[in-house]
């Protein structure tokens, strides 16, 4: 293809930069605050879970 | 521990997160009747816990988020735990069963949680999960993993379940 004209493609690049044109990816992130509302049920589940069957199995695996 | 570690712990939880999880890996230890012939470096605990913290840190800043979901919390905990093995052996008369000690406590650990957050019975179990946890085993002993491969398998845990569980109000 024929050479383009770099100062006229970088304006163009950065006209499009500004106008928000190359869209920027991020998390989709669903919050939580895990200390307050969560942690203490996770550690209570981890001790009633060594209460099950599942668990021996886990003890179990090779 | 430096500046930046002090200052991570007016920030976020450490102290906490680092006592609930020694908790968990206790009593984890203790039901597998191996509490007296492993040992749990609290150092490398410690290390593996502000890793975690200084992980998630970087990444709520680059993302712009306030808070991580879940999901990132159990797979970046998962992560730095593994990376930095905790529990270590001390009795080598320990059964071979025992000997990927801290990919064990790890499942060990993980699944109640996985369980507790999407309200499965703690009790369930079917083959099919029994497969699962057998290669999720298989993974962490043999297989390259990160933190975001891992967070995918849980997000996928969790979708599953979720279509399924939808489906059936539908029916």
């Amino acid at each position: 293809m024929p050479r383009v004209n770099v100062q006229e493609e970088t304006k163009i690049f950065g006209e499009k930069l500004r106008s928000g044109y190359f869209a920027q990816e991020r998390s989709k992130n669903t919050e939580v605050n895990y200390a307050q509302e969560k942690e203490l049920r996770d550690t209570e589940a981890v001790k009633a879970y060594t209460q099950t069957e599942l668990f021996e199995y886990i003890k179990e695996m090779r | 521990m430096g500046t930046e570690t002090k200052d991570l712990g007016n920030i976020y939880p450490i102290e906490e997160r680092f006592s609930n999880l020694l908790e968990q890996i206790q009593e984890v230890l203790v039901k597998m009747g191996i509490i007296d012939q492993v040992l749990i470096d609290t150092d490398l605990l410690g290390r593996a816990v502000v890793d975690y913290f200084e992980d998630i840190d970087r990444l709520k800043d680059f993302e712009n988020i306030p808070r991580v979901n879940v999901d990132k919390i159990y797979s970046y905990g998962a992560f730095w735990f593994l990376r930095r093995h905790p529990i270590q052996i001390i009795d080598k008369t320990i059964d071979d069963r025992f000997w990927y000690i801290n990919e064990k406590v790890c499942i060990a650990i993980m699944i109640p949680k996985m369980f507790a957050e999407m309200g499965i019975d703690l009790k369930a179990e079917n083959q099919r999960f029994k497969d699962f946890l057998e290669l999720m085993y298989y993974n962490f002993k043999y297989r390259l993993y990160t933190q975001q491969s891992l967070e995918l398998m849980i997000e996928s845990f969790f979708c599953g379940y979720s279509v399924k569980v939808g489906e059936e109000a539908d029916e």
